[in-house]
């Protein structure tokens, strides 16, 4: 504290020690004259008695202890005098150090808020996500059954509390019809999360028997009344009035009563449940009561909670033991042994695949910071060199060589923490924004913010970096600087161990470039990948729309649903300007299986599209082999089928081509009248493209959770509810009004939901195009960084072999020669750091390889396109630097130096 | 007539410096004069490494300074004893007593084989 003190007193301690010394010399010399001297030799005596006066003030200093603070001080000022007259090397180091610790401080914010954070529940880490899963079928769905829940309610002893969770998007009647998600649960939601409504109440125990199903579940009842909890956010949109408790809303023409309001910060994790349909990603609007019937079996997931102590491991023992003793009444083919329980911390369900994606990202932004730093390095190089003349002269003058060193520590101190603080100021920007930008698939995203640990997480970096940049310069001033002097300002030689320092970092910024690039090329063809694969034809001329039943006419019977259906399909195909308009539905819940095929483990669950016959030229989907359907297969006695590529493909493994399974027999959910099977055989007609549409949030190529889908004519099972396809000749929208005029004919029908088809596929996918972008922004940082760094090595290179060049002009040397003297140089150092970053690549792709979709992460176009691209970049930026070197007027240069 | 003039031991000028102290405050100019008188003229302390040591002892919280007037009349800073310096002085005088008595028995011993 005392030392802290004195150096703000600095002056007046200076003064003491100056009126101590001085008071010392007066002492002496008045002796020397009481002993008879003369005035003048008493004084000459006293100081020779006394030493160098100076040299004894900078020992009291030393022995002060408060040495290293004033030099430290001294030193930064001095650092900060020297950048601020290097100002367009001090802004350029700020700008680059900025960008790599801006990018390193807003990545590690963002993975503290997903992956590290606790979920806000109480007792987080007891919370457990339940899923039985087929191990061996890639994309099947986790599945819920009813039994299980059950029996493990009632007998299970590991869990405290257990219920179902089944969420999905649906339309919620008001005056305007309103697009929310919902989650059911079988179960309390403060037993189960440990958290309280804000307002009003939770479920009771005894709301769950008897509620509703989930809305859009097979044989869901229009009978009945739920309960519903709001959450915050929903709350204030509608209107954030406490009236609201008590007020009815009805959701799939169930009437649900509000009850209570959840806190703001409250979210679900989602278990898509497809009957309900899952956009892109939200979060969950209101949570219901619902009840499982033993019977129940669809996909979704089962959220518990674990008695306190209870290790994990104990409990799948548990359930499993459980599940065995029961296992002669679990109803359909769950016999499977391919069917196994999953128990995972209900954490590491909700951020597994944001995990992948942040820590590439993470890998990313940190491979920028090491491009940045080992730019700036070699630019203070470059300047240690022009400086080493001053830096000669100064350690001649008795600088010592630790004093130099501090020197330049004190520079990369004031570059690394100028650079943080435009660096923190940046990532806060960039989390402000950043949840704001796009629907982003990354779970609590919006809770990411600079908090204390980001802050000192950047103090952290800033002090790496700083040591990073103030290390190698130091190790430039050594002794031999004292020949730079001897030998004068005209010595290229000497400095050999700068040019290698050069080279090392030349090679190290192309091989850290190379790394996010290449990541950012293999993201891009995944990105191109998904959007062009199996894509409709022209998306951006078909309009998607709902047409909103009635909710008490939606019970009417098939057949006249079908004739409104058809009666709306004309009317809109006499528009102008109309192409095609189609219907469709979709279920979902039906394992497919094929006649004579033998059953490849669990059936795959598929996707049944009821559409009406104009649906292929609407939608734009390509027919893949055998046919379409003709209008006689509407009406006709014996059921026809056609399947996507992803169904052909499931099926085909035992076959010779995927086209031959046309004409064999699967099985669907349309009995024939009369007959007692569950199942009516069906013959399949064709194959189709996979029906793509953001809506069911299913269908993007790269979806694991993307099913095999078959088609059926709508007659076969009329749906009452129907998504409407509108094929224009141009952009459809102009066409929305007459068609809503169309719709509003019908009884009590509505058009709701209007949406572009291809902005309907690019929310499916603005995930993926969010994390492209990331990486791109990094990849291109640091292309731009080592193109800079290559720029200014070859510069420096230039300047320092001037005589050299000079004289091999002035002995003839062709302009061609010394390009290729000097390019040559450069050509190996490119060739060397790409090497190196193509082996760290190669040696990171297991950081990739899961985000990657229809391209291998060690894709040779990719690396071949990166290569070139650095290549390219590195060439063009030392062409520069090598035309002026090759202009050089040999007689002006050899005379300034001789 | 003076004492031939002697090196001093390292280390010993602090203990020398809070001996002298230790008699009442005094300011730097006197510390040396005193020592040279206590020694007869055998230890001379170069200025040059007593402010120095003041300084260090200050800054280690032994000795304590303030300006006062001196008997000329000029202010000096004037250095006294804190606690810590009497029981720092306590040790190394026994400590050196213990060390010069050690060495002077050794050294006699030493003499006494030879010869």
């Amino acid at each position: 504290m005392k030392c802290f003190l004195r150096l703000f007193h600095r002056d007046r301690v200076e003064r003491e020690l100056d009126a101590e010394l001085r008071f010392h010399l007066e002492q002496q010399a008045a002796d020397n004259i009481r002993e008879g001297m003369s005035e003048e030799d008493a004084w000459r005596c006293a100081r020779n008695q006394f030493g160098g006066l100076e040299q004894v003030k900078e020992d009291c200093r030393d022995a002060r202890g408060t040495r290293w603070a004033e030099d430290a001080g001294q030193d930064l000022r001095l650092a900060l005098r020297v950048l601020a007259k290097n100002r367009s090397f001090t802004l350029t180091a700020v700008i680059t150090l900025a960008l790599g610790i801006g990018a390193n401080v807003a990545m590690f914010s963002v993975i503290e808020a997903v992956l590290v954070r606790g979920l806000p529940y109480a007792d987080p880490d007891r919370m457990v996500w339940i899923t039985e899963r087929n191990v061996t079928a890639r994309d099947n769905l986790a599945m819920v059954f009813g039994t299980d829940l059950h029996n493990w309610r009632q007998h299970a002893r590991s869990l405290d509390a257990l219920s179902v969770l089944l969420t999905g998007d649906v339309t919620m009647d008001a005056d305007e019809p309103l697009r929310v998600r919902v989650a059911c649960v079988s179960q309390g939601i403060n037993r189960l999360f440990g958290v309280e409504p804000v307002l009003g109440r939770d479920f009771l125990p005894g709301e769950f028997e008897s509620a509703p199903l989930a809305p859009g579940l097979r044989g869901a009842d229009r009978r009945g009344s739920g309960i519903a909890v709001l959450s915050g956010p929903l709350f204030w949109r509608l209107g954030g009035d406490p009236g609201l408790l008590g007020q009815p809303i009805t959701i799939a023409d169930v009437v649900y009563t509000v009850v209570g309001v959840l806190p703001d910060g409250f979210r679900l994790p989602v278990a898509p449940s497809l009957q309900l349909g899952i956009g892109p990603r939200r979060d969950v609007d209101l949570v219901l009561n619902t009840s499982i019937s033993p019977e129940f079996r669809g996909p979704g997931a089962l959220v518990g909670r674990l008695k306190p102590g209870v290790p994990l491991g104990t409990a799948l023992a548990e359930l499993e033991g459980l599940q065995a003793a029961t296992n002669e009444s679990r109803p359909g083919p769950s016999e499977s042994p391919d069917l196994k329980l999953q128990l995972v911390p209900l954490h590491e369900h909700v951020v597994a695949n944001s995990r992948r994606v942040l820590l590439m990202l993470w890998a990313s932004a940190v491979l920028v910071l090491a491009v940045a730093c080992a730019n700036i390095v070699s630019l203070l190089l470059a300047r240690s060199f022009a400086r080493r003349r001053d830096t000669a002269v100064r350690s001649a003058l008795g600088a010592g060589r630790w004093r130099l060193v501090r020197q330049s520590l004190a520079e990369s101190v004031v570059l690394a923490f100028a650079g943080g603080l435009a660096g923190v100021a940046l990532a806060y920007a960039v989390l402000r924004v950043l949840p704001a930008v796009a629907a982003i698939d990354i779970p609590r995203l919006t809770d990411a913010a600079l908090n204390e640990n980001a802050l000192f997480f950047g103090v952290i970096v800033c002090m790496l970096t700083a040591l990073v940049l103030g290390f190698v310069p130091a190790l430039r001033t050594s002794p031999a600087l004292l020949e730079e002097l001897r030998v004068g300002p005209a010595t290229t030689l000497g400095s050999a161990g700068v040019r290698r320092w050069h080279n090392a970092l030349v090679v190290g910024e192309l091989a850290l470039a190379l790394i996010p690039l290449a990541g950012a090329g293999l993201m891009l063809r995944s990105l191109s990948q998904v959007r062009t694969e199996g894509a409709l034809l022209a998306p951006e001329q078909v309009l998607t729309a709902r047409i909103q039943p009635n909710r008490l006419e939606a019970a009417a019977p098939s057949a006249e649903a079908l004739q409104l259906n058809d009666r709306f399909l004309e009317s809109i195909e006499a528009l102008p300007g109309v192409q095609a308009a189609a219907l469709w539905s979709a279920t979902l819940g039906y394992p497919a299986r094929i006649a004579g095929l033998p059953p490849a483990g669990e059936d795959p669950i598929a996707m049944w599209f009821s559409v009406s016959p104009q649906f292929r030229d609407a939608s734009g989907i390509q027919l893949l082999a055998g046919r379409w359907f003709t209008v006689g297969d509407r009406t006709s006695s014996a059921p026809v089928v056609v399947v996507s590529e992803r169904f052909a493909r499931r099926f085909a493994a035992d076959l010779a081509t995927s086209e031959s399974i046309v004409g064999r027999t699967t099985f669907g959910p349309f009995p024939p009248r009369g007959a007692s099977e569950r199942e009516g055989p069906m013959t399949i007609i064709g194959i189709v493209s996979d029906f793509r549409s953001g809506r069911f949030g299913i269908l993007q190529p790269d979806d694991p959770n993307g099913l095999p889908q078959v088609f059926f004519p709508d007659a076969l099972r009329p749906t009452a509810q129907s998504e409407l396809l509108v094929r224009a000749t141009s952009n459809p929208l102009g066409l929305v009004s007459s068609i809503r005029r169309i719709v509003a004919r019908g009884p009590g029908t509505r058009l709701v939901a209007v949406r572009r088809l291809d902005d309907e596929m690019s929310t499916a996918i603005a995930p993926r195009r969010f994390n492209t972008t990331l990486i791109v922004a990094f990849g291109m940082i640091a292309l731009v960084l080592a193109t800079v760094g290559v720029s200014g090595v070859v510069r420096y290179s230039v300047v320092q072999r001037t005589r050299e060049i000079g004289l091999r002009i002035a002995l003839g040397a062709r302009s061609g020669s010394i390009h290729r003297m000097i390019l040559s140089r450069v050509g190996g150092l490119v060739a060397t750091g790409l090497a190196i970053g193509l082996i760290g690549s190669a040696a990171l792709s297991h950081l990739i390889r899961g985000v990657l979709y229809g391209v291998s992460p060690l894709d040779p176009t990719v690396y071949a396109g990166v290569c070139l691209l650095l290549v390219a970049s590195a060439l063009a930026s030392a062409y520069q630097p090598v035309r002026r070197a090759v202009r050089l007027d040999p007689m002006a240069v050899l005379r300034t130096d001789l | 007539m003076a004492l031939p003039k002697s090196e001093l031991p390292q280390g010993t000028l602090d203990m020398l410096i809070l001996r002298v102290v230790a008699l009442g405050p005094i300011h730097g100019y006197a510390i040396a004069q005193r020592i040279r008188q206590l020694s007869r003229g055998a230890l001379q302390v170069m200025q040059g490494s007593l402010y120095p040591a003041l300084h260090r002892l200050e800054n280690k919280g032994l000795l304590a300074a303030e300006w006062q007037d001196s008997d000329t009349g000029r202010a000096a800073k004037f250095y006294r004893l804190t606690p810590k310096g009497r029981a720092q002085l306590k040790a190394e005088t026994a400590n050196w007593a213990r060390l010069s008595e050690v060495i002077a028995r050794f050294l006699q011993a030493a003499e006494g084989e030879a010869s």
